[in-house]
């Protein structure tokens, strides 16, 4: 749990990791993830794992020197030009054009959002700029829904195939 | 209106001549065996080729015209629990031969009762009657298989939380476990887990206690299937009077219509989180229908202005053409920041809906035992629907969400453009008909014709092509769509559900009193159609006028998943270019063969002339081609969904 790192001093760099823990802790005291820990640092990289949408983990790992996140492993069996692929790489461009309702655009003067496909694997990646980790991280949590109902609805097969989702 | 003209001689005359065709075809191809004529009285073609005309036996004419009995005391078993369903407002009764103390008993109070061919396709007729009326219906099948039969459909029902009364009859309690004669079966341990209520019924005296405890479980709270079987002492039992049974009294003695009211404290709670909301939606459900508080609803909407979508078995609680409603604009729900779910029993977990993670929840319910099951709640508020949304229309000040209902319109108008590129791309495939055609060219004619758009009630059903009918089709107005297979997923009650349906409209029970008497559409696919066509038969017998439109795509709605197993591909597929209108037209329903785009408004106003003139239902068969559904090679191929509103699936 967050809550095992609370006694902790913090330096300014640090900040970020504290709203990043509390913002995702959050989320776990409302119910919004069914289950919440964080693992040991890696390579020094804060990471998060949550179970939500699906039945397998999500894993955020964030690392504060770069206030870097990475939606590590979102997506399996996503090749470069599959369709879901393209689709994907479209729409998260797209999230930061002006007719996008302001709640839900990312906004580029706080964020950067970047993904990528490894070996198969779709991969988002989101920056926080100028200290903006609360904005960074519920961004973050935001994407993965908006990703996940944009394959439930034009890639159903995906979402059966990868995430067990019901066919009926 | 273009509907009712009179179809021209010339069309007249090539019907004839294609029937004659049809007629001719099918005498030559089953030797004299099959044959079909149209109307009670048949048609002169049929005799032509010596074959005799469908026509619906003379007793149903005289069984309407006859008078119903004056039943008392002395009274069977049967009598008594039939008594009490009439007193206790039992708008239907859907079953086959079998249970015939109980089944006649009923009849004999003057409950319309629909009698078809499979017990389970009844049971889901009682289930979609509910769900277009909001009052209970009663399903009734015989002991041992007519009663298993009805299993998957008492699930179905279960599972949309419809207000059923199932009824079977058992061998006798004497010779309970000997397996003397035939079908002996203990029935309620088989449906534990869907039904809200059972029992078996053993002291004869007790038979007006226990429909007491029937219609208090069907009249309250949650509602869910409820499942009384009758061994034979008991249906047969004779009472001399009165004193010969236990609690012999009304019916507000043994049940209460008082509701659960809202505790204030929670609305001032509830008030509090929708005033700070920026982006509230409303997620109207089966509880809304059920406790019949759409007024309630509009109130508190119009006067705080927030938005509504709807999700559940039926649709219509809340009008489509209504500025408020989200109900076309799916990417909008992510928006939300406060969503308050009423009446909303079938829970789904976080995904299930598109509201995003930082929404907060407020849930409406009348059991205290289901807040908090699914969806983690921010304020649960334990109350009938109607109580609690009048308490907050009352308790809530005037506001504007000005932006969030623009964000609301932008999104619908999004939705709607896309329907139209669909409906575009649908149209450059002309080798079949593509789904948006279909769905495009139905909806246009329900709602957008001459025909008023509130007019016409529709079961929308189906797989496959439901991803595509959901999308065009709208509700204006309570209980004008019932939608098909709900959380349990069964594949095939589409034709079941649509006698349901029509029986409803016919009769103009509930909320479709206003609509008594009209035509009714019924959405389907090849593979489900196969499960409960047969009723087809049981539209035609008692001259139901329904439009049912089967999507032929040639294969079970599964094979897209399969296309590249070889070995397993079979398994998926079907016959092509099936023809079930004709198998309609065996069974006395006008039928339809739509294999071009442009073929699919002109059957439609064919098959709607007839249900108007005749009072007879139709089939159209809409060949398309299962392929549909590679995005690939189709797009936009298989659709997926996401809930609530338009494509509302599950719950």
């Amino acid at each position: 749990m967050g809550g095992r790192h609370g006694a902790r001093s913090y330096t300014p760099r640090e900040d970020g990791l504290v709203v990043v823990r509390q913002r995702l802790q959050q989320y776990a005291d409302r119910g919004v993830f069914r289950g919440f820990t964080e693992e040991s640092p890696w390579r020094g990289r804060h990471r998060f794992k949550f179970l939500w949408l699906a039945n397998s983990a999500f894993r955020l790992h964030y690392s504060s020197e770069s206030g870097e996140f990475i939606l590590h492993d979102l997506l399996p069996n996503v090749q470069v030009y599959s369709d879901v692929g393209k689709d994907l790489r479209g729409f998260l461009k797209g999230l930061t054009r002006k007719d996008v309702p302001e709640h839900r655009r990312i906004d580029p003067r706080r964020i950067d959002v970047r993904s990528y496909v490894r070996r198969g694997v779709f991969s988002i990646a989101v920056t926080a700029k100028k200290n903006q980790h609360g904005y960074a991280v519920q961004r973050s949590v935001n994407l993965i829904h908006e990703v996940f109902v944009r394959l439930h609805t034009y890639f159903p097969e995906y979402m059966w195939e990868n995430f067990d989702a019901p066919q009926e | 209106m273009a509907t009712k003209k009179r179809m021209s001689k010339r069309t007249k005359r090539d019907n004839v001549k294609s029937r004659r065709n049809f007629m001719r075809q099918a005498v030559l191809g089953s030797a004299g065996a099959t044959a079909a004529a149209l109307g009670t009285a048949g048609v002169a073609n049929a005799a032509e080729e010596d074959v005799k005309p469908i026509s619906v036996p003379s007793e149903f004419e005289k069984a309407k015209r006859a008078t119903l009995p004056t039943v008392d005391f002395p009274m069977s078993g049967a009598q008594v629990f039939a008594r009490a369903c009439k007193e206790e407002g039992v708008k239907g009764l859907f079953c086959c031969p079998g249970n015939y103390d109980v089944v006649h008993a009923i009849m004999d109070t003057g409950i319309p009762t629909y009698s078809g061919r499979h017990e389970g396709s009844l049971c889901h007729a009682a289930d979609a009657f509910c769900r277009a009326t909001g009052e209970v219906a009663a399903t009734s099948g015989t002991e041992g298989p007519g009663f298993t039969d009805m299993i998957g459909a008492i699930a179905a029902a279960n599972s949309a939380r419809s207000p059923i009364l199932v009824l079977a009859s058992n061998k006798t309690i004497f010779a309970e476990d000997t397996e003397q004669g035939i079908q002996d079966q203990y029935q309620q341990p088989l449906t534990e887990g869907i039904k809200k209520y059972g029992k078996r019924l053993i002291t004869p005296s007790r038979t007006w206690e226990y429909a007491g405890y029937a219609f208090r479980q069907l009249k309250s709270g949650v509602p869910k299937p409820v499942h009384i079987d009758f061994p034979a002492e008991i249906a047969r039992a004779r009472f001399d009077d009165a004193t010969e049974l236990e609690f012999f009294y009304d019916k507000t003695k043994y049940r209460t219509e008082t509701k659960p009211y809202p505790d204030p404290k929670a609305i001032d709670q509830a008030v509090q989180m929708l005033r700070a909301a920026e982006r509230p939606i409303i997620v109207s459900s089966n509880g809304v229908f059920y406790s019949k508080a759409w007024s309630a609803l509009r109130r508190l909407a119009e006067r705080a202005q927030i938005p509504v979508v709807e999700s559940g078995a039926m649709k219509g609680q809340f009008p489509a053409d209504h500025e408020l409603s989200a109900d076309a604009a799916p990417m909008a729900l992510m928006s939300a920041d406060v969503v308050l779910l009423v009446g909303q029993y079938c829970m789904p977990t976080l995904g299930e809906f598109a509201f995003g993670p930082d929404a907060r929840y407020i849930r409406i319910d009348p059991e205290a035992e289901d807040i908090g099951r699914n969806l983690p709640i921010d304020l649960g508020i334990v109350s009938d629907e109607r109580a609690a949304l009048e308490a907050l229309a009352d308790a809530m000040p005037r506001q504007r969400h000005e932006a969030w209902v623009r964000e609301v319109a932008q999104a619908r108008q999004a939705f709607e453009a896309e329907n139209e590129e669909y409906y575009q791309t649908g149209l450059t495939y002309t080798d079949a008909v593509h789904p948006a055609v279909i769905a495009k060219e139905l909806a246009d004619f329900v709602h957008n014709g001459e025909i008023p758009q509130d007019r016409t009630t529709i079961l929308q059903g189906g797989y496959g092509i439901a991803r595509y009918t959901r999308r065009y089709l709208r509700s204006f107005r309570p209980g004008q769509i019932v939608n098909g297979a709900y959380q349990y997923g069964a594949i095939g009650p589409d034709v079941g559900y649509t006698v349901g349906v029509a029986a409803a409209v016919r009769h103009g029970i509930g909320a479709q009193a206003d609509f008594q008497g009209h035509p009714i559409i019924a959405v389907t696919g090849d593979a489900g159609f196969g499960y409960t066509a047969m009723e087809l038969e049981t539209l035609s017998k008692y001259r139901l006028p329904a439009v049912l439109i089967v999507y032929n795509n040639n294969a079970w709605g599964t094979w897209s998943g399969q296309a590249n197993n070889t070995l397993g591909l079979p398994v998926h597929l079907f016959q092509e270019n099936l023809r079930y209108d004709k198998l309609g037209e065996a069974l006395g329903t006008h039928g339809e063969y739509v294999t071009k785009a442009a073929e699919m408004r002109p059957a439609l106003e064919r098959a709607y002339q007839v249900a108007l003139d005749e009072s007879r239902p139709s089939i159209i068969n809409v060949q398309a081609k299962k392929e549909f559904w590679q995005r690939d090679q189709y797009p936009p191929g298989f659709l997926g969904k996401v809930e609530p509103g338009v494509m509302s699936y599950y719950h």
